[in-house]
């Protein structure tokens, strides 16, 4: 069955502190209300992709504890130094009980979601899912882009599937024009506004990945 | 019945008990446990002070640690299967990244966080072992190892890749250590999965990897094949930041969804590795699970966790190479630390070393924070 992109949405980035609190507001800001309405949350797969989230909570939960004293330190603040705290707050928000799996790595990090994902859509252990993409934090790692890509993929079927690109593997070719990464081509295909055309990734495995809308 | 195409050909580990899997099983069959008092902690100040550590691997730096750990036992798996394909791929779950970066960074001391992403063991694996293959990360908390795992046993089975190094890694973390002091999961004695006094989890750390590989490949150079992986069944319980679903519901669909993926019915399944960390939530929850799928007649459950402790990313894969021990030995480690059941839990809780003569599926459960569940099924060779 093919796996088509439902939608692919770029919302504002991570709040500065990167507190319980803080991301628990953010998180209610940037989800689509469309999204909640859309989803059906048994059969729907969570995959977040990122660079370095938990790494400036880690470093402050620490800090925060040798000022105050390990007595003091304050427990809602831990499980925000993991890097599946987001993927289980969005899990939560949305109430999406599939998959539910956190990438960590540098600038294929998406590529590596969306692999898992698209096998994880063919094999129908889910039946949509939501991809995803958090920038590096504002910390000594990098600053590139900070919006966070959504992407919302779907199984097709019961779907007026000519109006959306379909996503499947596709054996290398190895064109010097090929995105590195899927993010440069979900940003083309946002920009075209899903007009037809095709749009190859190449990926570490032995297939690529083929975007084609006609 | 599903046909595994993903065959284990190579084991490597380090853990507080053993750094090779024979001697943690024999460890497990003895019922020893590695969970002692640090003097470092009790230095530090923390008012829980018992963990179980690696005391044989003492020559690393301490901001390398999880690198060292992730390439030591890496490098034996790869031998211990006997290839070293460049086209190997690297997936390695781990859960907090490597802590020591991020406190001495809290201390300012001048240091670049950069290293202590979670990314880096399989950068350091990558680099050490000159694998050319897809490398992976999964911080998918205490199950990163599972998904590891399981993703990279999918990876083959769909034909994307040939061989796969995958497992976990946690080098010891004092904010872990903290955090989990804090949430009151830790235990104020010892660790007693499963027990009627049981009262929290503790610390471990280790590393551990399989060499997975296809089939077609291992049978063909004749390579020894330790078992299969047959499945991994994943579940969210969308539910709690750090509390699993009490009625274990959410544990249920990921044992149910490892089982059906694998074509088999809940019969096969002849053991079950818990995840069993000894804290009540967890291990209630856990045991209505099993209970739910398999209904009148659970498998036997052991939890290693009272001898290993908690190695958070790298749990369940040292938790899979016991599985596999179980398997090939054809014998049920005990639950060590737990002389009585609680009686709110109806398991049969393996408490003494265990023949198993028909043993034939195994089945490794992890969970992580904020509800994350999975199952792996391990199939005997």
């Amino acid at each position: 069955m093919t796996v088509y992109i439902q939608d692919i949405y770029l919302t504002k980035p991570l709040p500065d502190r990167q507190n319980s609190r803080d991301l628990f507001v953010w998180l209610k800001e940037i989800i689509p209300a469309s999204i909640k309405e859309e989803i059906d949350s048994d059969l729907c797969g969570l995959y977040i992709a990122t660079k370095d989230f938990g790494a400036a909570s880690s470093v402050q939960f620490w800090r925060d504890a040798l000022t105050t004293g390990f007595a003091f330190a304050n427990p809602r603040e831990f499980p925000v130094t993991l890097s599946s705290y987001l993927a289980s707050m969005i899990a939560m928000h949305l109430s999406i009980k599939g998959i539910n799996q956190t990438f960590v790595g540098e600038c294929t990090v998406y590529n590596d979601a969306f692999i898992q994902a698209i096998l994880d859509l063919q094999s129908k252990k889910i039946k949509e899912c939501l991809i995803f993409k958090i920038p590096a934090l504002q910390t000594n790692v990098d600053k590139s882009g900070q919006n966070i890509i959504i992407t919302h993929l779907i199984l097709g079927k019961n779907i007026n599937h000519k109006t959306l690109p379909s996503i499947d593997f596709c054996s290398k070719n190895n064109q010097t024009d090929n995105f590195k990464t899927i993010d440069e081509a979900l940003y083309a295909l946002k920009e075209t506004g899903f007009k037809g055309g095709e749009y190859y990734i190449q990926t570490d495995i032995s297939k690529d990945i083929c975007i084609q809308l006609f | 019945m599903h046909e595994s195409n993903v065959a284990i050909t190579g084991i490597g580990i380090t853990t507080p008990l053993s750094n090779s899997p024979e001697g943690l099983f024999d460890a497990l069959l003895d019922k020893r446990s590695a969970l002692k008092e640090w003097d470092d902690l009790i230095e530090a100040g923390f008012s829980q002070t018992v963990a179980a550590r690696i005391e044989s691997i003492t020559d690393t730096n301490e901001f390398d640690r999880g690198k060292t750990l992730s390439c030591i036992a890496a490098q034996l798996a790869v031998d211990n299967a006997g290839i070293n394909l460049s086209s190997t791929g690297v997936f390695v779950g781990t859960c907090m990244g490597e802590s020591s970066i991020f406190e001495a960074a809290a201390s300012n001391t001048d240091i670049n966080i950069f290293e202590g992403l979670g990314f880096q063991y399989a950068s350091a694996i990558k680099k050490e072992l000159k694998l050319e293959g897809p490398v992976r990360t999964f911080g998918c908390a205490c199950a990163s190892g599972n998904y590891a795992i399981g993703s990279a046993a999918q990876m083959i089975e769909a034909g994307m890749v040939n061989s796969i190094v995958a497992g976990g890694v946690e080098p010891f973390s004092k904010i872990a250590h903290l955090g989990f002091m804090r949430s009151r999961a830790m235990a104020t004695d010892r660790c007693q999965p499963f027990s009627e006094g049981r009262d929290g989890m503790q610390l471990g750390e280790a590393a551990a990897f399989l060499m997975l590989e296809h089939k077609t490949s291992a049978l063909r150079r004749k390579a020894k094949i330790y078992g299969y992986i047959n499945s991994l069944g994943l579940s969210c319980d969308a539910y709690h930041p750090t509390a699993p679903l009490p009625d274990g519901s959410g544990m249920a669909i990921a044992m149910s969804n490892a089982i059906r993926q694998a074509h088999l019915s809940k019969g096969h399944i002849d053991w079950i590795c818990a995840h069993g960390t000894g804290t009540k939530l967890s291990d209630l929850a856990e045991s209505k699970a099993i209970q739910h799928v398999f209904s009148e007649k659970t498998p036997p459950v052991t939890s290693i966790k009272g001898a290993v402790g908690h190695s958070l990313g790298a749990a369940s894969a040292v938790e899979a190479v016991v599985c596999i021990m179980a398997l090939n030995h054809k014998q049920l480690p005990p639950t060590v630390g737990t002389n009585k059941i609680d009686p709110s839990i109806d398991l049969d809780l393996v408490c003494s070393p265990r023949e198993a003569g028909s043993i034939q599926y195994a089945m490794n459960c992890a969970y992580g924070f904020g509800g994350i569940n999975s199952a792996l099924i391990i199939q005997r060779p």
